[in-house]
């Protein structure tokens, strides 16, 4: 948790490589980044949508991120930056992902 | 009956999330392959309806191999040839890349025994992603299962017919 982060209110988008290519994603509050990148069009892998499968892992780049729940990763897959898509919510407007990990 | 291929390998996994075995042969019962997934570790900090420690907490559980100390005894039971003479289960019928898909609800006879009905795809987890040899994981493995195959690659089956499997045996398409 970012203490010096702005409120989540104040959060439009974050950034997410996938593909390729980098993309302005919207964020809605309240809405995971998952979601926010399917309402888009927008075509990351994903399974579960609960945080089980690890199918949405990405890497953080930059930003914070907060995971709602994890049921998949290792201490090492936290420590490389990893995050699931359909739990986590940005914390910041700096946020980038890559999706292509 | 018509021929679809030949077994490749036969591996088990004693230990969920462990290193699995190759193995020659061994026996197949309703339950599954004989020596299975017969042990797995439990966490105390798991949620309960999937109370594992797996290779996805700790990737480097694939790097320990497990081994039965009498490994010849785990591969078929006991007076097996006995029991199969007066088996009652009745003779079977005389009658590409994810290729497997396509055999759901379909039966198959592996050798000249035993007998599998295909029941479902199985969808996969991180588990797949990780390098038995190294440990490493490699999540694109896993987001194009996803992307291509709806996220399932392999199939569960039950078994209608006990049996014991050798690699390189026939694998006949029963209906």
């Amino acid at each position: 948790m970012n203490t010096n982060s702005r409120s989540a209110n104040d959060i439009t988008s974050f950034r997410a490589i996938l593909d390729g290519e980098e993309y302005d994603v919207p964020y809605r509050v309240g809405e995971v980044m998952l979601d926010c990148m399917l309402n888009e069009g927008l075509d990351p892998a994903f399974q579960c949508m609960d945080g089980h499968c690890g199918t949405c892992m990405v890497i953080r780049l930059g930003g914070e991120v907060e995971m709602r729940k994890n049921n998949v990763f290792s201490q090492r897959d936290l420590e490389q930056n990893y995050v699931l898509l359909c739990q986590s919510i940005p914390l910041n407007g700096d946020v980038l992902v890559d999706c292509d990990a | 009956m018509n021929q679809i291929g030949n077994l490749e390998s036969i591996w088990r996994y004693p230990v969920k999330s462990m290193r699995g075995e190759q193995i020659d042969d061994v026996f197949v019962a309703y339950t599954g392959v004989m020596g299975d997934r017969v042990y797995a570790l439990s966490a105390a900090d798991a949620p309960p309806e999937f109370p594992w420690h797996t290779n996805r907490e700790q990737e480097e559980f694939v790097l320990y191999q497990p081994r039965y100390r009498n490994h010849r005894n785990t591969l078929k039971p006991a007076a097996m040839e006995a029991a199969f003479a007066e088996a009652l289960n009745p003779p079977y019928p005389q009658a590409s890349g994810f290729c497997e898909n396509e055999l759901v609800n379909r039966r198959l006879l592996i050798g000249d025994r035993l007998e599998i009905m295909l029941r479902e795809l199985d969808p996969r987890c991180k588990s797949i992603t990780i390098d038995p040899d190294t440990a490493e994981t490699q999540p694109r493995i896993l987001k194009h299962i996803a992307r291509k195959h709806n996220g399932f690659a392999g199939v569960y089956a039950v078994v209608l017919t006990e049996g014991t499997v050798s690699a390189g045996d026939e694998i006949q398409l029963l209906d």
